[in-house]
């Protein structure tokens, strides 16, 4: 299990920002991803693992409204 | 005339020679010679005041320190900006709503003398160094809502106003005979002049005007217009639209003051248009105190524009209207009045489409001077399909994101052309977008659930997805005839009206129409009241059973009848939807004329035999259950319809449209991200704080005469660094510059709050003497809490029930569909109560809902009309406070 914007998410194998993005359908432009507090940048997503019990916040920074 | 793209409408316009034979019929009622003035940081320090004629009590208003009368009662006037005003209400909608208090009585109707449109554009507006900011702030009580509403716009005529020497323009009185009102601002001179030929619709209107009062061709963007559109008179949701000239595209282009029917107000008072002539912008006429501050911060707000706004919103290719597919991926798109969140069909209608089928780009796009952001976004040589102006290709303001969702997706409709002639008819017919968005939605879900028929519609198809019918709907709130007139008294009324006149016909009953005798008709399968499962728990919650969901109803009382496949029309040939009547056998007609509106505070009827306005048609009541059924699901909040974002899943969402003093609109608070998706408000308090802090935030734009959209639909490059990235801290601090950049004055976040608060505050108290402003009145409909019938809860079924369990701890395992709904929406309505009274006491107000006098005197507005306002209700319900220090309060 992680932790996915301050609620429990299930973890998977091979689990990274990217995919975690995907599943969540998680495709507006201007999001803040951290894991365990360290900021990853775009470019890194695909790359970045998440491990089971990771603190993860997608934070969309969306205008709107 | 200059050659133009758009000539095929041009006739209607008429030639320069017949535009100046139209002003030469004009009969000058008053002109009105005034002293010249310079604006000194933001303010002129006096407002325009006319009224078209009519006899009302002013004598609560503030004194005219000069003016003149003239015939049929008309008086121009000038009243003074004193530091009272600009100390307690800032400007724009403060100013605005200072003088609508003044103007009316608590009781005063809508279509009184006395019911006042105050235009302000705020001590920023104007400025060309930063962007956005040539807003003008517009107030008066609602036809919708019997409450003051504010509405915001772009286009030149607030800067325009105030360089021509004026901080509020007012708008009062009733006149005799159609009247243009003209500032110029050059000469210094307004005069108010019968109006007996000039067109009403805006896109015409308003370029009659330019070219009767452009110099020339070069001269056209020194006037903007203000003008609403014949639809406004037969519909409580009209709009005003604000022009400016588009060079670029050689036409006119025109901006909304959108919500709560405030052109509505404008035609009943029969000003069919106000001209502005200022010629000279530059962009230092406010005269600001520190230039350096204004530059410094309007440079890096450009620079974020042009660096950044490929990669984040995409304002400047297809402004607003980037967030339409990105709303659907999100499960936040409004389809089907608020059903669901999203739709198969959604990519026909998104963004992209627009821009590469419609959208006329590659221009900078702005409504003022010096705004990089250039959302307003226009379809040039758009080829109308239906109404007065089938064939002409016209110039399409739009679409914004609301238009697609109100229009589009909420009814159903998921062709674009569809959606931009809906935008281009509201437009120049005066209506406003979301409104009638979410008002059709309604009456579709009605249809859909069987509470009407076509007989009621007078063969009108209302099914989900008829754009034919979405722009026939206005053309009848033109003529003034059909079920359209119904449709456009809004949400509120409709309610009202289907359950007065649309309730069970008895089968026997034969119809009686224009001297012939009709067969006895059939009673429709769907006008039988559904069967609803009542929870006497839970005061206004119901819901449907299963067998009431399909539209097998619909589709028989229809059946023969010839109509438009609604879901073919996407991107294949245009499919005409058969004029009505001309095909539809059986089926009586009465013409509207037969059947004048309800009349207001008549009693109800059970039958026609009761009733002296049926004409032979019976109208009669609906069950209790279908009229508290459509309570439900009808989206209107203190009469206003709600906006265009699914805010099922989001409580602070639910919490920002439900406690919105004016109805739920979303410029007060938006926060469906931070909370449903970011969970960056879990808490109550947290909440709280966000509904206290962000309404604040978004008003203090309608106070300065600024766009909200520089503020957060562009963020720094760094924003994600700082500790609170919603609050964009970055162009915080530039609203700090220009602010004391223009007036001098530091201000720090705590006081920029405050100047918001003091005028929220007062708007809240302006509600409370309407009759509204208390905790019954911030109650929603029970939709936008959740899912409220079947379809709703299977639609996201495992998402609801994994809620329930996580949130509840209750498994729904075995339980039937209604069992579920009904445990679901019982915790949702105990949340939003929770949250209201955190809310309440986070803004400091009691659990009712009334402003506390503790709270009036710590933001120095414990004026005596307020504290009078808020003293009973606050002694009645046992918050008054004791002490000496209170004393003097009592006799105020």
């Amino acid at each position: 299990m992680i932790t996915l914007n301050g609620r429990p998410y299930p973890y998977t194998d091979g689990m990274t920002v990217a995919s975690l993005m995907a599943e969540n359908n998680f495709v507006f432009n201007d999001i803040i991803v951290k894991v365990n507090d360290c900021l990853i940048r775009d470019e890194e997503r695909e790359a970045t693992a998440i491990a089971d019990g990771d603190d993860v916040k997608m934070i969309h920074i969306f205008g709107g409204g | 005339m200059v050659e133009c793209v758009h000539n095929e409408y041009r006739h209607h316009i008429g030639s320069h020679e017949e535009i100046m034979a139209m002003k030469a019929k004009r009969r000058v009622l008053a002109t009105y010679q005034y002293q010249p003035t310079t604006i000194r940081r933001g303010y002129n320090n006096r407002s325009l005041y006319i009224s078209v004629g009519g006899d009302y009590d002013v004598s609560q208003q503030d004194p005219l320190i000069a003016k003149v009368a003239g015939e049929n009662g008309v008086v121009i006037g000038e009243k003074a900006v004193t530091e009272f005003m600009k100390e307690k209400f800032t400007g724009g909608k403060g100013f605005d709503l200072y003088h609508l208090w003044k103007a009316v009585k608590a009781d005063s109707h809508w279509n009184d003398p006395e019911n006042d449109i105050v235009i302000s554009p705020g001590p920023l507006a104007g400025i060309t160094q930063y962007p956005g900011a040539g807003k003008s702030l517009v107030c008066c009580i609602s036809p919708t809502t019997g409450l003051p509403i504010d509405s915001n716009v772009g286009g030149y005529f607030g800067p325009y106003l105030k360089f021509s020497g004026f901080d509020i323009l007012e708008l009062q009185g009733k006149a005799e005979e159609e009247l243009i009102i003209v500032i110029d601002g050059n000469n210094h001179t307004i005069s108010v002049e019968t109006a007996p030929e000039e067109a009403f619709d805006s896109h015409i209107l308003g370029e009659q005007m330019t070219e009767m009062y452009a110099d020339n061709e070069a001269d056209k963007p020194n006037i903007s217009v203000i003008s609403s559109g014949r639809a406004a008179e037969n519909s409580y949701i009209g709009i005003l639209n604000f022009t400016f000239w588009d060079k670029r595209r050689n036409v006119l282009r025109l901006k909304q003051a959108g919500r709560g029917g405030i052109g509505t107000v404008f035609r009943h008072k029969r000003i069919k248009a106000v001209v502005v002539k200022y010629s000279g912008t530059h962009g230092n006429l406010n005269n600001p105190l520190n230039k350096k501050l204004l530059n410094e911060a309007g440079i890096r707000l450009h620079k974020e524009m042009s660096l950044l706004d490929d990669r984040q919103n995409g304002m400047r290719h297809i402004g607003t209207a980037n967030i339409i597919e990105v709303m659907d991926k999100y499960d936040l798109l409004p389809t089907h009045n608020y059903q669901y969140g999203g739709h198969p069909e959604t990519p026909k209608i998104a963004s992209k489409v627009f821009i590469e089928k419609y959208i006329t780009q590659n221009v900078p796009d702005g409504c003022w001077y010096g705004c990089s952001m250039s959302c307003a976004k226009a379809a040039d040589n758009f080829e109308l399909r239906t109404g007065p102006y089938k064939g002409h290709k016209v110039c399409v303001d739009g679409p914004e994101y609301e238009n697609a969702g109100g229009l589009g997706s909420n009814t159903g409709t998921f062709d674009p052309r569809w959606i931009l002639e809906a935008n281009f008819y509201c437009d120049t017919y005066g209506l406003d977008t979301i409104s009638m968005g979410t008002m059709t939605a309604f009456a579709m879900e009605c249809f859909q659930r069987g509470l009407y028929n076509l007989d009621d519609t007078e063969g009108l198809d209302m099914r989900w997805g008829n754009g034919w019918t979405l722009n026939e709907l206005m053309h009848q709130m033109v003529s003034g005839d059909g079920f359209g007139v119904i449709v456009g008294k809004g949400v509120r009324q409709q309610k009202r009206i289907y359950a007065e006149r649309f309730g069970k016909v008895a089968p026997e009953y034969a119809y009686l129409l224009k001297g012939r005798s009709w067969s006895t008709i059939p009673v429709p399968e769907q006008r039988i009241a559904p069967t609803v499962n009542i929870n006497p728990d839970l005061a206004d919650c119901q819901y449907l059973k299963e067998e009431n969901y399909d539209d097998i109803a619909v589709q028989e009382s229809i059946k023969g009848t010839p109509l438009a496949n609604p879901g073919a029309a996407n991107d294949g040939p245009f499919v005409a939807h058969p004029p009505r009547w001309e095909k539809i056998e059986g089926i009586p007609f009465i013409s509207r004329e037969e059947i004048p509106d309800w009349p207001a505070g008549k009693p109800y009827y059970s039958t026609d035999q009761d009733c002296p306005y049926t004409n032979g048609r019976p109208w009669v009541k609906m069950t209790p259950e279908q009229t508290a059924w459509m309570e439900q699901f009808g989206m209107e909040n203190k009469g206003l319809e709600y906006s265009e974002y699914l805010m099922k899943e989001s409580l602070a969402q639910q919490g920002g449209y439900a406690l919105c003093n004016k109805g739920p609109q979303h410029d007060e608070a938006w926060l469906i991200f931070m909370d449903m998706v970011n969970n960056q408000i879990p808490t109550f308090e947290d909440k709280a704080e966000a509904l206290h802090y962000f309404p604040m935030f978004r008003t203090w734009f309608g106070l300065l005469g600024l766009c909200k959209l520089p503020w957060n639909d562009i963020a720094p490059a760094d924003n994600k660094y700082t500790a609170e990235p919603a609050k964009i801290p970055g162009h915080v601090q530039n609203y700090f510059d220009i602010f004391e950049g223009v007036t001098g004055i530091r201000l720090d976040e705590k006081s920029m709050i405050e100047q918001s608060e003091r005028v929220y505050t007062f708007q809240r108290c302006f509600i409370l003497r309407r009759g509204s402003g208390q905790r019954v009145h911030d109650m929603p409909p029970l939709r936008s809490l959740g899912p409220i019938t079947k379809e709703e809860y299977l639609s996201r079924e495992a998402r609801y029930d994994k809620q329930v369990l996580d949130k509840q701890g209750i498994d729904l395992t075995g339980k039937s569909v209604e069992e579920k709904i009904a445990v679901i929406m019982e915790y949702r309505q105990s949340q939003f109560r929770q949250l209201v009274d955190a809310v309440y006491l986070r803004r400091g107000w009691t659990p009712g809902g009334i402003v506390k006098l503790e709270k009036l005197i710590s933001l120095k507005m414990d004026i005596p009309e307020l504290v009078a306002t808020v003293r009973p209700y606050l002694k009645a319900e046992g918050y008054w406070p004791s002490g000496d220090e209170y004393a003097k309060y009592e006799t105020m």
